[in-house]
């Protein structure tokens, strides 16, 4: 009955205040399988997050999010998806000279230092220690399978410098880092002909953590987790003129979410965070320290 | 005037080495102590080249008089320089060479010393894990030298700079926070200690609690700060003005800090400054001026990059070498591992060989005793046997000569007839062997009237006549007879198992041979007579126990006595005894022709027609 009120309201601010323009990644189809995702119901009605399209799936989720945090926030108009090139989206050049509002993306805080004078940061999506992920090999490398912590100085992992959270993980164990820079597929190419031996990879969906992909499959090493060391958040522009309101009406809906823990449940049941993984050893845990009491 | 001083000691030194001798060594010791402490205060300010030459004379001098500590002091700052300048390779290989002396001397301030330069090195190498590993070894070090806490704070200093340029912002975090309250307020240390907590702050953009730190260490320390530090500052600061939107004083700060990295080596900050610089113009939408700054970022980068290439490539290299060398090393382990293995199994062979032969040998010697055993049974028992034989011999030998002996002894040596011995020694056992009920006739010849022979013919001839004689005698009894010369002219006869009709019969039968024959006297012939007495043995069943065959012979003798004493060239003998009962033998023997005449004896005789005397 609850969401029927905010459909209501939704159609008539459509009607009365023009559409709200948030950026979106043009490639991999996000508009397409947030359509399919939605199957006909309204963005504020969604309360189950458990994936229902092939891909990665915390994309669609955050479309969802930002749309319903906005609302909750006060931001009643309707949303438009505009759909740009990654390249402008990473360097933030449009949402820094004003040129878009938002970004429908989450972004990790360490990227967004520099710009933090243009850009409203919003509070986490995602906290520092809540992003993990896995040393996924192949599954026919049965040998890396139930490989020992103490061994890990023994692996090779390719990872791209350019992500700097990911580099930043590795750096602090023992693993053996090949740096790549290139297309995520071709990382994994490496996996699959033995160039490395696993790849760093957010842990799969499915039950059983296997990656499937292009009819290969692939296993996160048993046991064994990595901490992406930052969080994650949705930025606004500060010299679009509505973005002082737009990031006040984020926030603040953010913050219900929150609250009502229902970005702690998109999460996991998007399967971001694996409860399956929650005992694993954390290879780099000390990441994790806090300061002095 | 520093300079000044620095090259007077310098002078100092090196003629004081060539004139002073041993006797002057701790004046030589303090002189270089002075002159290494004025040259730390120089290169506090600076990375100064020109001070390298008085820093090697210092380092030589300090080698030749022992003092360690100047002379790793010296190195590590050589290897600063060179550091500082790009010279990783040389750098490194002194860093070591400190580290090693350091390791000799086992002072712990000089090997925390060192390590930390060490440390210093590795982060510019990017060699995180290297560094992480020398920064524990000198934690172990400094926590045993808990009373200076100085050493501990350098420690965390270093740790938190590698947290810093590994990315665990938090983990820095932490150990600046134990260095500060480790450290002395307003010293030196906890001015970089703050320095690098707003570097770390601006890396989790927190940029206004980097502000309040970068304030406080302007206040406080800005003054003494070397130029590294001023910069690092000025860096932070521009940073924390571009995090907070201040996009003009950011750049304003940048420039500043740009201009102080002017003709220095400080390239890291001076790209850091220029992206800022970038960046701050972009959002200030001067994208000319952001561009002219990325452009030069670009270049300082690329330069950065190729400074970075040469030092991977140092480190590719180094690795390579020490594959190599390990390699070699392999290999020749492994070549070591083959010769110990041939020397074990030529060893093993050599000790094969030798057990063989060993074994050869005693089976020789045992093959050898074993022939010397054999040889010497069988020479053993050839001598026995030759022993055996010998003794065999002389037992047949004696024996013979034992038989010969009894023969002798048992012989009349003159007629050849057995003797009294002989009698002697074998009537028991003929009497045993006599069948029950069968008689043994004991016979008494003797010749008449042989005195006369000797008389007339001599002893010889009466020699002949007894031999004769016996011969006779031989002729007339069997062969189961036993013949004895009694003695003299006297011959006993035993005729076992006859009756006493054959001895009757055979009695006669020697007197007429005797009678008879024709005995020869010196080429005479003789006539000659015996006459015989003789006795049966048991003389009657029921005397067999009272009579013995002694008596018996004694009763033959009588019976030749009384032929003697009748007729001469006649017998008698005994043939029964009337009385057995009554019979006495001693009696009869004394009274033998009385008992013969009253008939208690019934005898035979050839003597017929005439009755017997009184």
């Amino acid at each position: 009955m609850k969401w029927c009120w905010l459909f209501f309201f939704v159609s008539c601010f459509a009607y009365a205040k023009p559409p709200l323009v948030i950026d979106i990644i043009s490639s991999e189809n996000f508009s397409q399988r947030y359509k399919e995702f939605l199957a006909g119901r309204s963005v504020l009605e969604i309360d189950d997050f458990h994936p229902s399209t092939k891909g990665s799936h915390i994309e669609i989720i955050e479309m969802v999010l930002l749309q319903q945090a906005l609302f909750l926030g006060g931001e009643h108009r309707p949303v438009i998806f505009n759909p740009k090139p990654s390249v402008n989206i990473i360097e933030f050049s449009d949402l820094i000279a004003g040129d878009s509002l938002v970004l429908a993306r989450s972004t990790w805080h360490e990227d967004l230092l520099d710009y933090k004078g243009s850009l409203y940061i919003t509070e986490p999506l995602v906290e520092y220690g809540e992003y993990e992920a896995g040393f996924y090999v192949t599954k026919r490398n049965v040998a890396l399978h139930d490989m020992p912590a103490e061994r890990l100085n023994q692996l090779t992992v390719v990872a791209n410098p350019r992500w700097k959270v990911d580099w930043r993980a590795l750096n602090n164990t023992d693993i053996n880092v090949v740096s790549f820079i290139g297309p995520w597929e071709t990382m994994l190419e490496m996996v699959e002909t033995n160039v490395v031996d696993a790849m760093l990879i957010n842990f799969s969906v499915s039950e059983s953590l296997v990656l499937n992909f292009e009819g290969r499959e692939y296993v996160p090493i048993n046991e064994l987790k990595l901490l992406l060391p930052d969080s994650r958040h949705f930025v606004v522009s500060k010299r679009h003129p509505e973005g002082e309101q737009v990031f006040n009406a984020l926030n603040t809906g953010l913050a219900i979410l929150k609250q009502r823990g229902i970005l702690k449940k998109a999460l996991i049941e998007s399967g971001f965070i694996s409860g399956r993984v929650k005992d694993w050893h954390m290879v780099n845990e000390s990441m994790l320290m806090r300061a002095l009491p | 005037m520093s300079w000044l001083r620095s090259v007077w000691y310098y002078c100092l030194i090196l003629f004081s080495y060539e004139i002073c001798g041993d006797e002057d060594t701790v004046v030589q010791k303090q002189t270089i102590s002075t002159a290494f402490e004025q040259l730390k205060y120089r290169m506090e300010s600076e990375h100064e080249l020109s001070v390298l030459p008085q820093l090697r004379v210092i380092r030589n001098q300090a080698k030749h008089y022992a003092q360690r500590t100047i002379e790793i002091q010296t190195i590590l700052i050589e290897a600063s320089i060179r550091q500082h300048f790009g010279d990783y390779k040389h750098s490194l290989s002194m860093h070591y060479q400190a580290l090693e002396l350091a390791e000799q001397v086992g002072k712990p301030r000089i090997m925390v010393e060192t390590l930390l330069a060490i440390i210093d090195l590795e982060l510019d190498l990017e060699r995180y894990d290297h560094a992480q590993r020398y920064v524990n070894q000198a934690t172990q070090i400094a926590q045993a030298l808990n009373q200076d806490d100085e050493f501990l704070v350098h420690v965390k200093l270093w740790r938190a700079k590698i947290y810093l340029e590994k990315g665990s912002f938090r983990q820095a975090l932490y150990e600046l926070e134990l260095g500060q309250k480790l450290a002395k307020n307003n010293s030196p240390l906890s001015a970089r200690l703050l320095l690098i907590e707003a570097q770390v702050a601006l890396r989790l953009g927190n940029y206004l609690v980097s502000r309040t730190l970068l304030n406080e260490f302007s206040i406080k320390y800005m003054s003494s700060a070397d130029d590294k530090s001023q910069l690092d500052y000025q860096l932070a600061l521009a940073e924390s003005a571009l995090q907070a939107g201040e996009f003009s004083e950011a750049i304003e700060l940048a420039m500043k800090g740009l201009e102080q990295t002017f003709h220095t080596r400080y390239l890291e900050e001076q790209a850091s400054l220029q992206r800022l610089l970038a960046s701050a113009y972009a959002q200030l939408s001067d994208y000319q001026q952001a561009h002219l700054y990325l452009k030069r970022y670009s270049l300082t980068e690329r330069a950065l990059d190729q400074q970075k290439r040469n030092n991977k490539v140092l480190q590719l290299e180094a690795q390579y070498a020490l594959a190599h060398q390990q390699q070699q090393v392999s290999l020749l382990e492994k070549d070591n591992a083959i010769q110990a293995q041939q020397i074990v199994q030529h060893e093993q062979t050599l000790e094969n060989t030798k057990l063989t032969q060993q074994r050869w040998l005693l089976i020789g010697l045992l093959c050898f005793a074993a022939v010397l055993f054999v040889y010497w049974r069988w020479q053993n028992r050839r001598y026995t046997s030759k022993l055996e034989m010998q003794v065999a011999e002389r037992t047949a030998e004696l024996k013979e000569r034992n038989k010969r002996l009894q023969t002798l002894s048992f012989t009349d040596s003159l007629t050849g007839l057995s003797n009294r011995h002989y009698f002697f020694s074998t009537i028991d056992s003929q009497i045993n062997a006599l069948p029950e009920k069968h008689d043994m006739i004991f016979c008494i010849v003797d010749i008449d009237h042989f005195k006369k022979i000797n008389d007339t013919y001599g002893h010889a001839a009466g020699d002949l006549v007894l031999q004769s004689f016996a011969d006779i005698l031989k002729q007339c009894t069997r062969n189961s007879d036993l013949l004895v010369r009694w003695g003299g002219e006297e011959f006993l006869l035993v005729m076992p198992d006859m009756s006493r009709r054959d001895a009757q019969e055979a009695v006669e039968r020697i007197r007429q041979q005797v009678e008879r024959f024709p005995f020869m006297a010196n080429g005479q012939t003789v006539q000659c007579t015996c006459s015989i007495g003789f006795a049966p043995y048991p003389l009657t069943p029921d005397l067999q126990e009272q009579v013995s065959w002694e008596q018996v012979l004694e009763l033959a003798d009588s019976g030749l006595y009384l032929a003697k004493e009748v007729h001469r060239n006649t017998w008698i003998g005994l043939d029964s005894v009337r009385q057995p009962s009554a019979f006495d033998v001693e009696y009869t023997l004394k009274h033998y022709k009385e008992q013969v005449r009253q008939g208690n004896i019934v005898v035979s005789s050839s003597y017929v027609g005439a009755e017997i005397p009184a």
